[in-house]
C-alpha cells in the first residue's frame, strides 16, 4: 500500500503536475524548472538551471514581448495573467503556452522573483486561431459589403425593431448630410413632404411581415428646399441576430416624374394645338355646303388648306421626333448655294409673316454648303417662324450669314428684338416638349428647336442661342463650306 | 473645447519650477513612469502625457494617416509644449520616444535643454555596416505574436473599456495597468516604431543629451546605444548595472540616481 503522504507529496506534484512550473530571477536566469515542462522542452535540468535565460525559450518576437509588457507588467502589478508565448525547446519541440506569473516581493515592493505556470494549449490555440481568421474574414466581408452598398446609387438602410436607422450607405449620408449616431428616421421624417407623411405612415403600419414589403412615391425635401421624389421600397426582415426589422432602399425618380408631368403636359398641348385647324377646317367645310358663291368657294378652300398645312406641320413635327428618338435621322446630303436656299426660305415666308419684315445681311460670296436642302429649309423657316413668333409688335427679325475667317465655315444667325429667355432657362430650350415658362401662352408643341438641334447634330453642327429678357435672343449656328 | 491636454491626457504634478517632460514608450502609458516621478516632486514641475491612441488619450484623435511616421507622434508634444508654453525643458523618453524627442527638438530646439534617452535606437532593423538588433523576419514574428495575444490583451483591457466611476478599486487597477493601449492603433504603432529610421535625425540634434543604456536589452543591444552616443553631438552615455529595456520600471532607484546625476553634472 501506498503511503497517502506518499501521494499528496507536494515535490511530486510540483514536478509531474500537468503543468510546467518554472522560476526564474528578475533579469531572467531559470533558477527552478519542474519535469513536466523539462519533458515538454526535451531538456535535462542541470542544463536549464542556472545556465538559461527565460528568453532563450522564446522566439525573438516573443522576447521583445516579454521584456516590453511581461517583464514590465510583473514589475507594476506584481503578477501578469494569461500571456501567450510559443515555448521553443530542443529541436522538434515546441508548443504554444499560456502563462500565468506572480512576482516574488520583498518588503519594499522590489522583484526579487517570479513563478510562473505554463499550460500547454496546443489546442486552444488552434481554436484561437481560428478565432482570429473568422474575425479578420468577416471584416473583410463587413468592408466589401459596405464598399459596394456605399458605391451603390441607390439609398440603402436599415430599421431596427424601435423604428431607428440602424445603418444607411454612403449615398443617403452625403444626399441627407447624415453622420453615424445620428437620429435618422426623426431627421428623414422631418424632410418628408407634409402630403406624404400620412401615407407613409399608414403604409408602415400596415405592412408587416403578414402583407409584405411595401413601396410607395414620396417626396423629400433638399438641401436647397425644394422637393425631389424618390421610389422606396421597404422588405419586412426577421433578423434577431442583426436586430434588423426592415431593410429599405430608395431611388431618386424625380427626372422620370418630371419627364413624365411634361409629356402629360405635352399631350394636353399636343390636344388643343391639333384641335385650332381641325375646328377651322370644319367650321368652312360646314359653311360650303351652304354657301356656292365662286369667290366664296376659292376663299374657304384656300383658307381650309392652310389649316390642313398646318395641321400637316403639327403632324409632321410629331413624326419628326419620333425619327430623331429611334435615331433613324438619316441626311440626303448635296452641294448647294447657301444664299439661294436663304432666299428661297425668305420668300416661302414672305407670303405667310404679315407683322415683320426680315432683314437680310449675306457676305457669302457664292458658298456652296455640304448639307440636307430639305432639313436646312426646315431649321431656317423654323428659327424664323419662332423669331417672328416670340418677338409680338415687334416690325422686323434679321437674317444674317457670312463665311468665316477660315473659310471653311458658313455662319447663320438669326436676331429678334423680342421676349428673349431668362439664364436659367436657356439650357433646357432644347430639351423635347420644353417650353418657357414666361411665354406658354404663345402657342407650340415645344419641339421645334428639339427638332432643329438634332438636325444641326446630325450635320456636325451645333445650334447656339444668345439671349436677354426682354432684349431679344440671337441662334445661330454653322455649315461646312463644300470645297 | 478640444485642448491638447484632455486629447493626450496631460498630468501635471511638483513643486519646482523646471519642467520635466517624461514621455513613455512603446505599448505603455504615462503610468510607467509611477516609480520615478516621486523623486523630482520637490525640485521640478512634471508633465506627463499619453500619446494619441495610448492610455487615456483621447482614442478619436488617433489619425492612421498622422500617426503613420514618429512625426506624428512628435507633433503630439510639440503640442502639448505649445499649450503649455513650454520652454527650456528636460525631455526623458524611454524607447522609441528618445527619437520622438528628438524630432521635437530638432523642430524647435528652445523647447528643451536636456534630453535624456532611455534605451534609444534610431534604427531596429539591420542594415549593411549596421546593427540594428533586429532582421525583418524578426519583427513579422513580434506582430504575429501580438495578434496571437489579442485575446490575452482584451482581457486586460477590459477593465479600461468598462469604465470605472462607480468602481473605485478598478481606479488602483487602471494606475497599475499601462498597458491600456487600443489593441489595433497598439499594432500600428508598433509598425510605425520598428520601421522607423532616425539615424541621419541625431547629429542635427542642438542640445545636451543622455544615452542611458541597459544591460542585455534585445530590443537596443550595446551596439545601438553605441551608434547613438557617436552620431549624435554633445550626447554623454551611461551605462546601467539594470537589465532589460525597462530600467524605469525594474530598476527604478539606478534609473532615478542616473538621471539625477546628469542633471547635476
Amino acid at each position: 500500500m501506498n503511503n497517502l503522504f506518499d501521494l499528496i507529496d507536494t515535490e511530486q506534484i510540483y514536478q509531474h503536475a500537468p503543468s510546467g512550473y518554472l522560476s526564474m530571477l528578475p533579469e531572467g536566469t531559470i533558477i527552478k524548472i519542474n519535469q513536466t515542462l523539462l519533458n515538454w522542452l526535451g531538456y535535462k535540468e542541470d542544463a536549464v538551471v542556472g545556465k538559461m535565460h527565460f528568453t532563450d525559450l522564446l522566439s525573438k518576437g516573443g522576447a521583445v514581448h516579454y521584456e516590453m509588457f511581461f517583464r514590465p507588467m510583473v514589475s507594476v502589478n506584481g503578477n501578469i495573467k494569461e500571456l501567450n508565448y510559443e515555448l521553443l525547446g530542443a529541436p522538434d519541440k515546441k508548443f504554444p503556452a499560456l502563462i500565468n506569473a506572480n512576482g516574488v516581493m520583498d518588503k519594499k515592493g522590489k522583484l526579487l522573483a517570479i513563478n510562473m505556470v505554463i499550460t500547454d494549449i496546443t489546442q486552444r490555440n488552434l481554436y484561437e486561431k481560428e478565432l482570429l481568421q473568422a474575425k479578420n474574414k468577416l471584416q473583410a466581408e463587413k468592408t466589401r459589403f459596405e464598399l459596394l452598398a456605399d458605391l451603390s446609387e441607390t439609398m440603402i438602410w436599415t430599421v431596427d425593431l424601435k423604428g431607428e436607422v440602424n445603418y444607411f450607405n454612403g449615398r443617403m449620408s452625403r444626399y441627407f448630410n447624415l453622420r453615424a449616431g445620428d437620429p435618422v428616421t426623426g431627421i428623414l421624417f422631418r424632410k418628408l413632404h407634409p402630403q406624404d407623411k400620412k401615407k407613409l405612415i399608414t403604409a408602415w403600419h400596415t405592412a408587416g411581415p403578414l402583407s409584405g414589403a411595401f413601396a410607395d412615391r414620396i417626396r423629400f425635401r433638399t438641401a436647397d428646399g425644394a422637393y425631389e421624389w424618390f421610389n422606396i421600397r421597404m422588405i419586412p426582415v426577421d433578423d434577431p441576430v442583426t436586430d434588423i426589422k426592415w431593410f429599405g432602399t430608395g431611388n431618386s425618380i424625380n427626372e422620370l416624374v418630371i419627364a413624365m408631368d411634361r409629356k402629360d403636359e405635352f399631350i394636353h398641348i399636343a390636344s388643343h394645338e391639333l384641335n385650332t385647324p381641325v375646328t377651322v377646317l370644319k367650321g368652312y367645310l360646314q359653311l360650303l355646303q351652304n354657301n356656292l358663291s365662286p369667290e366664296t368657294v376659292q376663299d374657304f378652300v384656300s383658307k381650309s388648306l392652310n389649316a390642313v398645312k398646318n395641321l400637316q406641320f403639327l403632324i409632321s413635327s410629331l413624326l419628326n421626333v419620333r425619327v430623331i428618338n429611334s435615331g433613324e435621322l438619316t441626311l440626303n446630303l448635296t452641294v448647294f448655294s447657301l444664299q439661294g436656299l436663304l432666299q428661297s426660305c425668305i420668300d416661302q415666308l414672305k407670303p405667310v409673316i404679315k407683322t415683320h419684315t426680315i432683314v437680310t445681311d449675306f457676305n457669302l460670296f457664292d458658298t456652296q454648303v455640304a448639307a440636307d436642302k430639305e432639313r436646312i429649309t426646315q431649321v431656317i423657316i423654323n428659327l424664323l417662324n419662332n423669331a417672328v413668333k416670340y418677338s409680338p409688335g415687334q416690325k422686323q427679325v434679321s437674317l444674317s450669314a457670312s463665311l468665316a475667317p477660315d473659310g471653311l465655315h458658313a455662319m447663320i444667325s438669326v436676331k429678334d428684338n423680342g421676349v428673349g429667355i431668362a439664364a436659367p432657362e436657356l439650357h433646357k430650350i432644347f430639351e423635347r416638349y420644353y417650353r418657357v415658362k414666361e411665354t406658354q401662352l404663345i402657342n407650340g408643341l415645344g419641339l421645334g428647336l428639339y427638332i432643329t438641334q438634332n438636325i444641326l447634330t446630325a450635320h456636325g453642327s451645333q445650334l447656339k442661342v444668345e439671349s436677354e429678357v426682354r432684349k431679344g435672343s440671337v441662334f445661330s449656328f454653322e455649315l461646312p463650306v463644300a470645297l | 473645447m478640444s485642448s491638447v491636454a484632455v486629447r493626450n491626457n496631460v498630468t501635471i504634478f511638483g513643486k519646482g519650477t523646471q519642467p520635466i517632460v517624461f514621455a513613455h514608450g512603446f505599448g505603455c502609458d504615462q503610468h510607467s513612469w509611477q516609480f520615478i516621478t516621486d523623486a523630482f516632486m520637490e525640485d521640478y514641475k512634471i508633465i506627463l502625457f499619453d500619446y494619441v491612441g495610448a492610455g487615456k488619450s483621447d482614442l478619436l484623435a488617433y489619425d492612421a494617416v498622422k500617426y503613420s511616421s514618429l512625426d506624428g507622434y512628435a507633433q503630439d508634444i510639440l503640442d502639448i509644449c505649445a499649450e503649455l508654453t513650454i520652454k527650456d525643458a528636460i525631455f526623458v523618453g524611454h524607447s522609441v520616444s528618445s527619437m520622438i524627442g528628438v524630432l521635437a527638438a530638432n523642430k524647435n530646439p528652445a523647447l528643451f535643454k536636456k534630453l535624456i534617452m532611455i534605451g534609444p535606437s534610431p534604427r531596429y532593423i539591420n542594415e549593411e555596416g549596421y546593427t540594428g538588433g533586429f532582421e525583418k523576419n524578426d519583427l513579422e514574428n513580434l506582430f504575429e505574436f501580438m495578434d496571437s495575444n489579442y485575446l490575452g490583451w482584451s482581457s486586460s483591457l477590459a477593465p479600461a473599456i468598462m469604465g470605472n466611476a462607480n468602481r473605485p478599486e478598478l481606479g488602483a487597477f487602471l494606475t497599475s495597468s499601462f498597458c491600456s493601449t487600443d489593441p489595433e492603433i497598439a499594432r500600428r504603432f508598433a509598425r510605425v516604431t520598428f520601421f522607423s529610421d532616425n539615424r541621419k535625425d541625431l547629429k542635427a540634434l542642438a542640445i545636451d543629451s543622455l544615452t542611458i543604456q541597459c544591460q542585455q536589452d534585445i530590443i537596443a543591444p550595446l551596439a545601438v546605444g553605441e551608434f547613438v552616443h557617436t552620431h549624435t553631438p554633445r550626447n554623454t552615455f551611461y551605462l546601467m548595472n539594470a537589465t532589460g529595456h525597462c530600467p524605469h520600471i525594474s530598476e527604478p532607484a539606478e534609473t532615478i540616481q542616473v538621471i539625477m546625476d546628469y542633471l547635476k553634472s
